[in-house]
């Protein structure tokens, strides 16, 4: 057991709780915090590398560390400013939020036309001035869009959530992000 | 025996196949010149009064039509040079016969008539025809004379009689007597004399023309054609077996017809049996005595036959229709002109002596039949069909033309155009005979190409006196008989007949034609119309039933098409289909939206990559 | 074998020290509820990192680590927490459905990192002097045989800055807007 396979074994072990907090966490941030430890961990094997390696009179490692750092922290500050300027526009930081990437199921026609007038968000709002309430009615929405609305004057809602956003009539129930317009259910 | 008579022929080959030819061709000899002069005649005359009988009939037209065909037909028949020829207006002739018959064809019994005159004629047209196969095939030509090359002609027949055929006859017997049961089924000889009776549905001027004076007459004529292949290798004094059958069936036929002749009550079925009993006559004549002696018995029997039918239809006509002679009577003096041609015509049947052609035509026969080397059965079963000729006519003409009127309406004269034929026929049923007597045979002399001589010292040959004085005394006999039953007493139609009063059986027999029919109907129709079931049987089942196995295969293999093409080709295709957009949307799912999903994958891939890596790399 | 066995030998105890410290503030990092305990727990982590560093014998690194990550990034992941509203308490639950998936696949990642490590060992380069760098080498180093990734990395930071300011800026339009309503 070499002292660098131990090094490299702690830098791996790092690698690896970084990437848990990355793939479990449901804050953004707490991915971006996963992320920073597994580049952390990189640079400890950058390091320990400079140190037992053939020439580390080269400083290779280390001024791939530096540079590594140096990235990182740039990453982390866009990374945190994209991460609050989409909470601006969710009011949510909760990753299952952000799912424009899915791919919507048939039925676009209905979506589109029904969204077509709902542009705005609406930060606190109640849910019932927003005639994307009443376009939100696309399998059964309506009724959670109603629920959504009451919840939402009663502020008791959960996860920051009381919207309905552009082209995205998102209908929520409290007790879990989990049904959506368009009737996307996770799996 | 022939002598050198004058010939004049003209063929032509009508198909080449290879070697083979089959020639057609007509002949102008003395034998088809008197049927063509008799043909030509009668059936002038029978034209012109069909004008007046069947003026008041709607299908006027389609009757001339089917007469003028026949006419055609049968002189086709008569100058025909080639037997194909002959054959194919022989059968012309039996088609009109048919038409004719059924002319009235909405009449079941007129249609069963012609049906069944068609197919009874038509079992001899087979014997007809394997004959003519035959002989074809043993000559080497259908020509009769083709200057040396035909087939009646001397180097031929010696082929023929070199020929052994069957049952110890040479070919040109056996030829002979399959021609001779063709031309029984035409002339109407037993046993194919059942159609004849039948065919007096058809009109009167049919009946006349076809039934009496020409078609039936064509057998004849057939067999006196083709005498040189019957008389082929006959012995001096003796004959062959083709004309001995000819002569032992004509004879039978003449007593047979004769007999059932007696108890008739329909005007025309007598005349219709006492033709098939002077066609006996024929044949029995020309079996006997040669082609001259029947052919005279045949052109005189055609004009006082002809006569007897048109007459047979004056009365008809005059009594409205009637044709039972029990309620006709006592015309003579309503139907004058009628009554005298018909006596006249009925003498000349007889053979009344001396002034009626029948006599000198029938005694001739006798003549023959009494010298004949073979039997002497023969003369005296034709003697007796003389007395029964006779008796019967003289039954019908006392029935018809004496006694009293018991009918309805009162009977009356028919018009010129029908009483004029009738003056015209019976003037040749009596002059006819000067023509052929023994005085001054010119016919026989005409026939064989010689010139007859008037010589009135012919009357004392041997047997010739006795002979006439016998017949004549037969003759008379008949007649007085007839005259002493039937005389001037009409019975009521009602009442049984004279002779039926004393032997019922007998006459019963009689009447019932002597039960040929019913011996027909049960062997020969029953079993065809078995046949007839089983073919039909067979046709809608079996090759019925095969058409529409197969019918029914293709249709199944099109439904099994259908089936595998819905099913496996498009089903395939859609389950394929299907499948192909489920597995789409499964993997879309991983398409969540979610960064976490793709981070997850992401590493997930790394380390499979990593992993193969380093597997890779090892030593 | 003796030469391994001269080799081999126990890692000093500090090293144990520094690597529970670090460990531990990792997984506190990703473990705890509220947010910002995970902030500061990962301050921790990351001076545990920088020990480490020291410990390598890399003072440059080691002390670069501690001034960037802790002095800036961690506390710009206070500073969007706080701006996140991230210090209340969630109702939903931290994690997310489906964690166990994602712990297997770390453990994968770590099980596949380990064996490598493990398996090449024998490969893996043998004690080294303590090698001695001054920041002049660092200094020489950077703007002489590494003068393109310096450049390349201050562009990249001028972009990370312009971004931020942009970001900056729409954030202010966007608070202007909501001060209207």
């Amino acid at each position: 057991m070499t002292p660098l396979a131990c090094y490299l074994l702690v830098a791996a072990l790092m690698f690896s709780i970084g990437l848990a907090g990355a793939l479990t966490r449901r804050n953004a941030i707490l991915v971006l915090i996963g992320i920073e430890l597994m580049l952390n961990a990189a640079n400890l094997n950058l390091i320990a590398f400079w140190r037992y390696g053939p020439h580390p009179e080269k400083l290779t490692g280390m001024i791939f560390a530096i540079f590594s750092i140096a990235v990182a922290a740039a990453e982390a500050a866009v990374g945190l400013g994209v991460v609050s300027e989409m909470h601006r526009h969710a009011h949510t930081t909760d990753i299952y939020a952000m799912d424009r990437m899915k791919g919507r199921e048939v039925d676009a026609r209905n979506y589109f036309i029904h969204s077509a007038g709902c542009g705005l968000s609406h930060h606190g709002d109640s849910v019932a001035d927003s005639h994307c309430a009443n376009s939100c009615i696309w399998r059964g929405c309506a009724l959670e869009a109603r629920q959504a609305q009451s919840l939402c004057d009663a502020g008791d809602w959960f996860d920051e959530f009381c919207t309905l956003t552009f082209a995205n009539c998102i209908c929520a129930r409290s007790g879990g992000m989990d049904a959506w317009a368009g009737g996307a259910r996770d799996s | 025996m022939h002598g050198q008579a004058v010939r004049e022929t003209v063929n032509f080959t009508w198909i080449q196949v290879g070697a083979a030819h089959v020639d057609l061709g007509w002949v102008l000899d003395p034998l088809s010149s008197v049927m063509l002069v008799m043909v030509s005649f009668v059936g002038l005359l029978i034209f012109i009064y069909s004008t007046g009988y069947m003026k008041d009939d709607e299908n006027y037209t389609r009757f001339f039509c089917f007469l003028s065909l026949f006419a055609g037909a049968m002189l086709g028949v008569v100058i025909s040079n080639s037997i194909l020829l002959l054959f194919m207006c022989w059968e012309l002739v039996g088609l009109t016969s048919y038409l004719l018959i059924g002319f009235w064809y909405q009449k079941p019994s007129a249609a069963a008539a012609a049906k069944k005159a068609f197919l009874t004629t038509r079992v001899g047209d087979v014997f007809f025809l394997l004959g003519m196969v035959w002989l074809f095939s043993q000559t080497g030509t259908l020509l009769f004379y083709n200057s040396g090359a035909g087939s009646m002609e001397a180097g031929a027949l010696t082929g023929l009689l070199a020929q052994p055929a069957a049952w110890g006859l040479t070919a040109a017997g056996a030829i002979g007597l399959l021609i001779f049961a063709g031309a029984a089924g035409k002339s109407g000889q037993f046993p194919l004399h059942v159609w004849l009776p039948d065919a007096m549905e058809g009109p009167t001027p049919v009946s006349a023309l076809i039934h009496a004076a020409t078609m039936v007459a064509a057998g004849v004529y057939l067999i006196a054609r083709v005498y040189p292949l019957m008389a082929a290798g006959m012995p001096s004094g003796g004959t062959t077996v083709a004309l001995t059958v000819v002569t032992w069936v004509g004879a039978f036929t003449a007593v047979f017809a004769a007999l059932i002749a007696v108890a008739q009550n329909d005007i025309k079925r007598i005349l219709a049996y006492s033709t098939v009993s002077q066609l006996g006559y024929m044949m029995a004549g020309l079996g006997m005595g040669g082609v001259a002696v029947g052919m005279f018995h045949l052109i005189t029997h055609a004009f006082f036959k002809a006569l007897l039918f048109l007459g047979a239809g004056s009365v008809i006509h005059g009594c409205h229709g009637e044709q039972d002679i029990r309620k006709m009577g006592g015309l003579k003096s309503d139907m004058v002109v009628t009554f005298i041609t018909y006596s006249i015509g009925m003498l000349a049947l007889c053979g009344f002596p001396l002034a009626f052609s029948g006599f000198w035509s029938k005694d001739g026969i006798l003549e023959a039949a009494q010298h004949w080397s073979v039997a002497k059965a023969p003369f005296y079963m034709l003697v007796f069909g003389a007395l029964l000729t006779a008796f019967y006519m003289t039954r019908q003409v006392a029935y018809v033309f004496f006694g009293v009127w018991r009918g309805g309406k009162p009977a009356h004269e028919s018009p010129k155009s029908m009483t004029a034929p009738l003056a015209i026929l019976a003037f040749f049923a009596m002059a006819l005979g000067l023509i052929g007597t023994p005085a001054w045979p010119w016919f026989h002399a005409f026939l064989d190409g010689r010139v007859a001589s008037f010589n009135l010292m012919s009357f004392t040959e041997s047997g010739l006196p006795g002979l006439m004085f016998s017949s004549t005394v037969v003759v008379l006999c008949g007649l007085w008989l007839s005259w002493k039953i039937y005389g001037d007493r009409s019975p009521r139609p009602t009442e049984p007949d004279a002779l039926e009063k004393a032997s019922p059986m007998v006459w019963g027999w009689l009447r019932d034609r002597l039960y040929v029919d019913e011996l027909y109907g049960a062997t020969v129709i029953a079993f065809y119309s078995w046949w007839a079931r089983v073919a039909d049987w067979l046709d809608r089942r079996v090759w019925g039933g095969a058409v529409a196995g197969v019918a029914e295969s293709f249709a199944l293999w099109a439904r099994l098409n259908r089936f595998l093409d819905t099913n496996v080709v498009d089903g395939g295709f859609d389950t394929g289909c299907s499948g192909l957009s489920g597995s789409g949307g499964l993997l879309a799912r991983v398409q969540t939206g979610r960064v976490q999903t793709y981070l997850r994958i992401l590493a997930l891939g790394v380390v499979a990559l990593v992993m193969i890596l380093i597997w890779s790399s090892r030593p | 074998m003796a030469y391994e066995e001269r080799e081999v030998r126990a890692m000093s105890f500090i090293f144990y020290v520094l690597t529970a410290l670090t460990v531990a503030g990792a997984l506190a990092a990703v473990l705890l509820k509220n947010t910002v305990h995970c902030a500061l727990a990962l301050s921790v982590a990351f001076t545990g990192m920088a020990l480490l560093f020291l410990n390598l014998d890399a003072q440059f690194a080691g002390f670069a680590q501690f001034m960037v990550y802790v002095g800036a990034v961690a506390i710009l992941v206070v500073f969007a927490i706080l701006l996140t509203k991230g210090s209340e308490t969630p109702t939903g639950g931290v994690f997310s459905r489906t964690w166990l998936m994602g712990l297997v696949i770390a453990a994968g990642v770590f099980a596949v990192l380990g064996w490598a490590v493990m398996g090449s060992m024998k490969a893996l380069p043998q004690l080294t002097a303590v090698p001695q760098v001054t920041v002049l080498q660092i200094g020489n180093a950077l703007v002489g045989r590494y003068v393109l990734p310096l450049e390349i990395v201050a562009v990249l930071l001028t972009a990370a800055m312009i971004g931020a300011v942009i970001v900056a800026l729409h954030e202010r339009s966007e608070v202007a807007k909501e001060g209207q309503k």
